[in-house]
């Protein structure tokens, strides 16, 4: 599954996001801006998934249902594309 | 170059703060300015006549409920010491007489930039829903009320919270009939009769400024988020926007309404379904104007052009995540200035006190 996000959506090098278009701010941490990033490039969630669950060493189901949850909450702030 | 005489009214910075000082903020923005700013003044204290970074003289002028014909009288001997070219009105209250004096003005080579008495009351507070509904624009139920006791029979029509509002300026919330009398009989005071129920829409708030010239054609629209509002309803603190729906459906209004000169439309985006409701149409320019400004569209040296008939400068693209946080300071200044003003009505910043 992928999610689009609008390219006017970048996060900072320190997490900081400004949505443009509702003028709301948010921070992410390192890595919700990760994943917030890979899924702006077209990213699907089971790659981010993959890649995390290698790098941390972490039960893949875990960070899939903690990436699903992210995008929700991405959702819920209206910050994907519709 | 741009080389005229300006005049700019509403100058009295406070809680509920005018217009004035950032239109001519604004005007002087530009590194093309070299004219000359005329503050037109109600009231030998209102604020913003002591910044003399600002202001090259002012004037005290009638206030509006002493007619026209003073006004006018007022404005032909400022035109006479000043050359003024063009004034920029900035207060709800005052644009009436204006409108009507605009002939007159002209006569003497004053020009303006606003709209006729009849787009005045087409957008105003008491006639707004009726405007909305006729044209297909989402606003919430308003009605208005001339005494306190209708209050309770109006608000069969509504439930609690209820906005409660002056025909011209002040708003507040209430959320039971003894407030929202409160608040009727405060507002009554200030701002007069009638007073405006409004039905409460929860949602954040959002403010679009924008310019149409003289045949009507929207020259340029900046938006804003609300950041901070104060208890009489001022944005405090604010941030542009790029929501091009936001700014489709102001200009659709705008379209509508075939207005001339600045104003102001104020929305909340209702948190349920994301639907802008318009709240206030206020015809001239926010007192957060320099926002606008500062990023990339300086409305009020566009408005000084278009009253001449001249060409306005291409604005750029608005930039979003501009922040504007609005602070008090105080302005020190010898009592002479007050001397002047209170005994001449006049303040002539580069003649009798040097910078």
């Amino acid at each position: 599954m992928t999610v689009k996000i609008p390219e006017e959506l970048n996060p900072t090098k320190k997490g900081f996001l400004f949505d443009p278009y509702t003028g709301h701010t948010y921070t992410l941490n390192a890595t919700a801006a990760f994943v917030f990033k890979k899924l702006q490039e077209g990213k699907n969630i089971s790659d981010i998934t993959k890649v995390l669950a290698d790098e941390y060493k972490l039960d893949e189901k875990k960070v899939l249902e903690d990436i699903k949850d992210f995008v929700m909450n991405i959702k819920d702030f209206n910050l994907t594309k519709k | 170059m741009i080389k005229y005489t300006v005049g700019v009214t509403g100058l009295n910075a406070t809680d509920n703060p005018a217009p004035g000082v950032p239109v001519i903020r604004s005007i002087k923005d530009s590194p093309l300015w070299k004219g000359k700013i005329v503050g037109l003044a109600y009231d030998a204290l209102d604020t913003g006549i002591y910044n003399n970074d600002l202001l090259d003289e002012v004037y005290l002028i009638p206030y509006p409920s002493e007619g026209e014909e003073n006004l006018l009288a007022r404005l032909k001997y400022i035109k006479g010491k000043t050359g003024i070219n063009v004034i920029i009105p900035t207060l709800d209250s005052e644009l009436s007489n204006f409108a009507r004096l605009e002939p007159e003005l002209k006569k003497i080579n004053v020009h303006l930039l606003i709209p006729s008495e009849k787009k005045l009351k087409l957008r105003a507070k008491t006639t707004l829903y009726e405007f909305c509904r006729k044209n297909g624009f989402d606003v919430p139920y308003t009605t208005i009320v001339q005494e306190p006791a209708e209050i309770a029979k109006k608000m069969s029509d509504f439930k609690f919270p209820v906005a409660i509002k002056g025909v011209f300026y002040e708003s507040y919330t209430a959320w039971t009939i003894d407030e929202a009398i409160v608040y009727f009989c405060k507002i009554k005071e200030r701002w007069g009769l009638p007073i405006i129920l409004q039905e409460y829409i929860k949602g954040e708030e959002y403010d679009v400024v924008a310019l149409c010239d003289k045949k009507s054609k929207v020259k340029g629209a900046v938006a804003m988020r609300k950041l901070r509002i104060t208890d009489k309803g001022k944005a405090w603190a604010g941030i542009t926007i790029m929501d091009e729906k936001l700014l489709d459906l102001s200009k659709n209004i705008l379209e509508k309404l075939k207005w001339t000169g600045p104003l102001e439309m104020e929305f909340v985006k209702d948190s349920l379904s994301n639907k802008y409701y318009l709240l206030e149409i206020n015809p001239r320019f926010p007192s957060w104007v320099y926002l606008a400004t500062r990023a990339g569209q300086n409305l009020p040296l566009a408005t000084l052009l278009l009253a001449l008939d001249k060409d306005t400068l291409p604005f750029e693209k608005v930039k979003p995540g501009l922040t504007f946080v609005r602070h008090a300071i105080d302005m020190v200044c010898p009592i002479e200035y007050l001397e002047e003003l209170t005994t001449k009505g006049e303040l002539l910043y580069n003649t009798n006190h040097k910078k």
